[in-house]
């Protein structure tokens, strides 16, 4: 009796880890990842005839050549590791329907990186988009967003990734770049959380194919006055291939209403803490032929109060920056008379931030996000509602405090002539 | 057959949590920022206090009753017809929360982790899951439980320090959200967060003296509250309001935010393992009260066999409602109305056996 209910226990036992082993082994709707096609970036455009709803350009990897296929000599780069695939569509998903019965393989957004938009896009609003990027689990919310001055296809076309072997790894270096001060740091996330609401107005990063032409206007005062203030494929490369991340265009909700060129974006990258470093070129007046170079820091993020007690909103901006000498002249000796050149710093760089803010106020959207201070000052979302900050936010006052200071000179004092 | 069970006080603090805390990684935080905008998190503080007050008035009206349950109470005042009564309000109570639970973490499965598999599929494994967890009985739960709890805090606690590189501290504010009202009046309506601490009194019995019951009552409310609160504060910090009352699954938003570095990019894959371990603990701990329950009653020999089929009713009336929508504005209404019992239940209980107990003192 005793030996048949063991038994009978050990059948159980058993069949139940068999079951478990057949069931729960996860295979039942398994992908292997050599039928996927991997999504590395989504070009929006609209499409030529409005029924069509938009051109979706997908950009896959090519997993043959990146891997290196049977060759010995590993993934290739460049071109040939990126294939891009146009469908029309009224939404992405829909495109991905069609663009699966094109391709062998099945497309997959986990590894999206950037989805571009462009700027006919941009203009007309995104909200149909963000509303997927959101919604969808496979879309990492750390995709980037951006604006493509030429058309997006044109733009994902032109991308050659000859340094990198991985596209995906093309694009993260390109946006997540602690030392690119002049492409702005925003997620697809946040462009989505903050796109409706009242105390922040949304960027982008604008891309665009090179031109090779230069139309930048050098102006004779100023933050890196000499340095040139370009946007998007206007910097002169040497050449008119391939692409240019710089500057950002600027949204009221949705809609792109302007565009900033890539010293306002730092600008807007200092203000808001997300600047890590930079190369900045100065002028000092002593010898304002040559340039001297400081590796540029934000030694902590910048204290912001925002003041509502008055009709006019009052927003105090403190900064805290920090540079090292990188290179100087040797005509004299920037050592000994370092205060008079971080006081004309200080004041270069204030000068320019007014002017980014004043900018900020004429198309009334307050990118930096200075409304989120000011709901501190209040006991509800009511109490905030009924402030209307965006209508204020055009006659805000700013007192702009700058602490600067150079602290290193490299591997070199001057001590003079 | 009847094994003998006996809860300690670590085991109990761990049970209670699990059932308090688990509803906080699935949809009820929504809920919650939808009242309070980002305030959320002084809410929770709040509906935490509420409980902790009415588990010590509910001691202290349990003071002659020893470690009675509700329902032993129940056939104590009124016997057998007020016994089946309270074990009926007790199962439509206990039964919303599991049934919400189900549908809840089916669906979260579904559009996470295996989205081309069909919901049926997923649900008879997590039906045939729990049901081999219930039948493993309330002891080897608890003590699996006491284990993976710590496991479980340590996971909690490793994605909130992951996530302070995003909070934005102006993301709370203004400090009181939609307004102080919504906090502290319609709040109450979200007490059910707090409610599942009835299993603390269903459970009164296999403890072996009222201190197991108070310590590990009053640690399990301050632990839930700690979690509950720091992963609402979290949620609150890094999603500013109104976008932060729209996502489903809180826990899993803030999971999929955490990276270290450009490779270590999916800290959701980590969490949902907990995630389930926590939810298949969660619900196998209620399919054996519900089957303990009703044993109890109904004066049956045995629950085990009841397992399958109260897994499987649970199951099915998860899955009346169409939608995930639908199940969240049903749900939200159900617990609206039973969320109340819970607290009020052991209180009333114990009042009406102090007053049959002074009629009638033998």
């Amino acid at each position: 009796m005793v030996i048949t209910i063991k038994l009978k226990k050990s059948v159980t036992y058993i069949l139940a880890v068999f079951a478990s082993i057949m069931l729960i082994s996860g295979c039942y709707d398994g992908e292997e990842p050599d039928s996927l096609a991997f999504v590395v970036a989504i070009g929006v455009d609209k499409a030529e005839e409005e029924r069509e709803g938009y051109k979706i350009t997908f950009q896959f990897a090519n997993p043959t050549q990146i891997s290196g296929g049977a060759s010995e000599e590993g993934g290739k780069t460049g071109k040939e590791s990126i294939k891009n695939i146009t469908v029309p569509a009224p939404s992405i998903y829909s495109a991905i329907n069609q663009a699966n019965h094109m391709v062998s393989k099945t497309f997959t957004l986990a590894h999206t990186k950037l989805i571009v938009f462009s700027d006919e896009i941009a203009k007309e609003g995104i909200d149909c988009f963000l509303e997927t990027v959101s919604r969808s689990s496979d879309i990492r919310p750390n995709t980037y967003f951006a604006v493509s001055k030429c058309s997006a296809v044109e733009f994902l076309e032109e991308v050659d990734p000859d340094t990198e072997v991985n596209p995906v790894r093309y694009y993260t270096m390109i946006f997540e770049n602690n030392q690119s001060g002049f492409v702005p740091k925003n997620m697809s996330q946040d462009f989505y959380l903050y796109h409706d609401s009242e105390e922040k107005s949304c960027i982008m990063p604008l891309c665009d194919k090179a031109s090779g032409e230069n139309t930048n206007d050098y102006s004779d005062t100023g933050y890196q006055y000499k340095m040139g203030n370009f946007e998007a494929g206007k910097a002169p490369t040497g050449g008119d291939k391939g692409i240019q991340v710089m500057g950002m265009a600027v949204f009221d909700k949705d809609k792109k209403i302007s565009e900033m060129k890539e010293i306002e974006t730092e600008i807007y990258n200092i203000l808001t803490g997300e600047y890590k470093l930079g190369y900045v070129t100065y002028y000092y007046d002593k010898s304002p032929d040559i340039p001297i170079t400081l590796i540029q820091t934000q030694k902590r993020t910048p204290k912001i109060r925002v003041k509502t007690d008055t009709s006019n909103p009052k927003i105090e901006i403190e900064l805290y920056m920090e540079a090292d000498v990188c290179s100087s002249t040797p005509d004299f000796s920037l050592e000994n008379d370092l205060q008079n050149f971080t006081e004309q710093i200080k004041k270069e760089l204030k000068e320019q931030i007014e002017q980014f803010l004043n900018e900020t106020q004429r198309l009334n959207t307050d990118i930096v996000g200075f409304g989120s201070y000011a709901k501190r000052n209040f006991c509800n979302e009511n109490g905030f509602e009924d402030y209307k900050w965006r209508e204020r936010y055009s006659n805000a006052e700013f007192d702009v405090t700058i602490c600067y200071s150079i602290r290193r000179t490299g591997l070199m004092i001057r001590s003079g002539k | 057959m009847n094994e003998v069970i006996e809860i300690n006080e670590k085991e109990m603090k761990f049970l209670i949590t699990n059932l308090l805390v688990t509803k906080v990684l699935f949809t009820f935080p929504r809920g919650l920022f939808q009242n309070s905008g980002n305030a959320a998190w002084i809410q929770v503080i709040y509906m935490g206090m509420i409980a902790w007050l009415m588990l010590e008035i509910s001691f202290w009206l349990y003071r002659f009753s020893g470690k009675r349950s509700v329902i032993q109470l129940a056939e104590c005042v009124g016997k057998k017809p007020l016994k089946i009564i309270v074990c009926l309000i007790v199962l439509l109570v206990v039964g919303v929360h599991m049934t919400i639970g189900m549908r809840a973490f089916s669906e979260s499965v579904k559009i996470i982790l295996l989205p081309k598999s069909r919901i049926e599929y997923i649900l008879i494994l997590f039906i045939i899951t729990v049901s081999i967890g219930a039948a493993c009985g309330i002891s080897a739960l608890a003590m699996i439980n006491a284990m993976f709890f710590l496991f479980f805090t340590a996971a909690v606690t490793i994605l909130v320090i992951s996530l302070v590189p995003y909070f934005k501290l102006n993301n709370i504010f203004p400090v009181f959200g939609t307004d102080s009202k919504h906090i502290f009046v319609n709040g109450l309506n979200d007490l059910s967060l707090f409610s599942d601490v009835l299993t603390l009194n269903l459970l009164m019995p296999y403890c072996k003296d009222m201190n197991v019951i108070k310590k590990g009552g009053r640690n399990a409310i301050f632990l839930a509250t700690a979690i509950s609160t720091a992963l609402v504060m979290a949620y609150g910090l890094c999603f500013p309001y109104p976008s932060s009352k729209e996502y489903i699954m809180a826990a899993y938003q803030l999971s999929r935010m955490v990276k270290a570095g450009e490779y270590f990019q999916r800290f959701e894959a980590f969490f949902e393992f907990v995630w389930s371990l926590t939810q298949l603990l969660h619900m196998s701990i209620y399919i054996w009260v519900v089957c303990d329950i009703i044993k109890n009653s109904f004066a049956l020999a045995n629950s085990k066999r009841l397992i399958p089929c109260v897994t499987a009713t649970i199951g099915w009336m998860a899955f009346c409602t169409g939608s995930i929508g639908e199940m969240l504005t049903m749900s939200k209404t159900m617990i609206r109305c039973t969320y109340p019992i819970p607290y009020l239940l052991p209180v009333i209980m114990s009042l009406l056996y102090m007053a049959v107990r002074r009629r009638n003192p033998e």
